[in-house]
């Protein structure tokens, strides 16, 4: 790891939140001008959180706020392993390790709706890895025509000149799928939502409140960030055209999730394992026998 | 106290009011008015509220549930009182199963008088 890399995982850091908050403000935005309303201002989500930060602490269970700092260590540990080009294998589950941490968090607390609410997030997670997971094989297979033996550090991913996307545009479409499970967003905003909040009070968050919360959000934020890297790796030939791919696909899931109610989740589960299998496997394999690149 | 003022969430409550004033709440929150431009959202849930916005009047069946939702409020909170049946029960001043006004019952700190508050 050179001192460029570390530099990159260290802006990650500072300069996440305030990106991710930024998003969010745009989006809040974009919502509501689809809505024809005005929208709240541009930095509302940050107002939000520094409120959060000022409320009472209203600890309902002693290890709840130990699994929800778990939780915004490791996205934040996630995220500067993938901007500092680790290994995109262990990027995954250390995703995955981050989430497990707020589960076990609204698991802790003895309420039903957080525990309704931990459930669908464990749901999600399921949903969400066999399309992550066959996206990183796919990114490797493409690295093997350029680096010899392939890599999955992310790295030489983002800085290969092959155009991975004409290679992988199905695992492309597959993760923008499962894109919007992570973001949050209708149809799969099951656990817990940014709006719609009757359903289930507010799903995994509802025993969640204060500075508490505001750290939640603060790690959601460094996720955003972290996703919209993983669509920049698709075009990493391109740096310009990848930020504009980025911005269309931010723009499309908040279309998404404007325009569609919210499912139930067993559509949700299958729908995402049905995408993974059928654009996922399909072209991978295309790509073993067209490339002859072999696993 | 600084940023509370640019993002209070609310708690809406009905306590037997006669569906006026939760029209009107509702309607405030709805995209013609559009409350969220001032950062207000409708939370439903008192653990991440701000501000308890009660209408009707507080009777003996339901000044429990008014409790127990603003006790899990974490301060900073306010209690709005919209409507006059919440300010100071005047249409139904002569049931016998009102609970005096809300004011006393909780610190509420802002009064919205007139019977249908306007959005």
């Amino acid at each position: 790891m050179n001192q460029e890399q570390i530099l990159a995982g260290l802006a990650y850091l500072i300069l996440a939140p305030i990106l991710g908050g930024l998003i969010a403000g745009i989006d809040r935005k974009i919502t509501a001008r689809m809505q024809r309303r005005v929208g709240p201002p541009l930095f509302q989500p940050f107002y939000d959180v520094l409120k959060l930060f000022e409320k009472e602490k209203v600890v309902v269970s002693r290890s709840q706020n130990f699994y929800v700092l778990a939780y915004v260590v490791f996205m934040m540990f996630t995220g500067a392993l993938f901007f500092s080009g680790g290994d995109i294998l262990l990027v995954i589950f250390a995703l995955t390790l981050a989430h497990v941490f707020l589960v076990l968090g609204a698991y802790s607390v003895n309420s039903p709706y957080s525990y309704l609410g931990a459930e669908r997030e464990l749901i999600q997670i399921m949903a969400f890895e066999p399309m992550i997971i066959l996206t990183t094989v796919g990114m490797y297979i493409v690295s093997k025509m350029t680096i010899t033996g392939g890599s999955f550090r992310v790295w030489d991913i983002a800085t290969l000149t092959t155009p991975v996307i004409y290679y992988i545009p199905g695992l492309f479409l597959g993760f923008l799928y499962v894109l919007t499970i992570k973001l949050r967003k209708s149809p799969f905003d099951l656990s817990t939502s940014h709006h719609a909040h009757q359903e289930l009070v507010k799903g995994l968050t509802t025993e969640f409140s204060g500075s508490t919360l505001g750290r939640i959000e603060i790690a959601h934020w460094y996720e955003t960030v972290l996703l919209m890297g993983f669509i920049y790796l698709f075009f990493g030939f391109n740096p310009l055209l990848a930020i504009a791919v980025i911005l269309i696909a931010y723009f499309f899931e908040i279309f998404v999730d404007n325009t569609s109610a919210r499912v139930k989740w067993p559509l949700a589960l299958k729908s995402s394992w049905a995408i993974a299998l059928v654009l996922g496997i399909v072209n991978i394999t295309l790509l073993y026998f067209v490339k002859g690149g072999g696993l | 106290m600084t940023y509370l003022k640019k993002s209070p969430w609310i708690m809406h409550y009905d306590a037997s009011s006669c569906n006026g004033c939760d029209i009107e709440v509702l309607a405030a929150l709805s995209p013609m008015y559009d409350v969220e431009r001032f950062g207000i959202i409708n939370t439903g849930n008192p653990k991440h509220a701000d501000i308890l916005v009660i209408t009707g009047s507080i009777n003996e069946q339901n000044i429990e549930v008014v409790k127990n939702l603003y006790n899990q409020m974490p301060e900073p909170k306010f209690v709005i009182a919209v409507g006059i049946c919440a300010t100071s029960g005047m249409r139904l001043s002569r049931v016998l199963q009102r609970h005096g006004r809300n004011r006393q019952s909780n610190t509420c700190r802002r009064l919205r008088p007139g019977m249908r508050g306007p959005p």
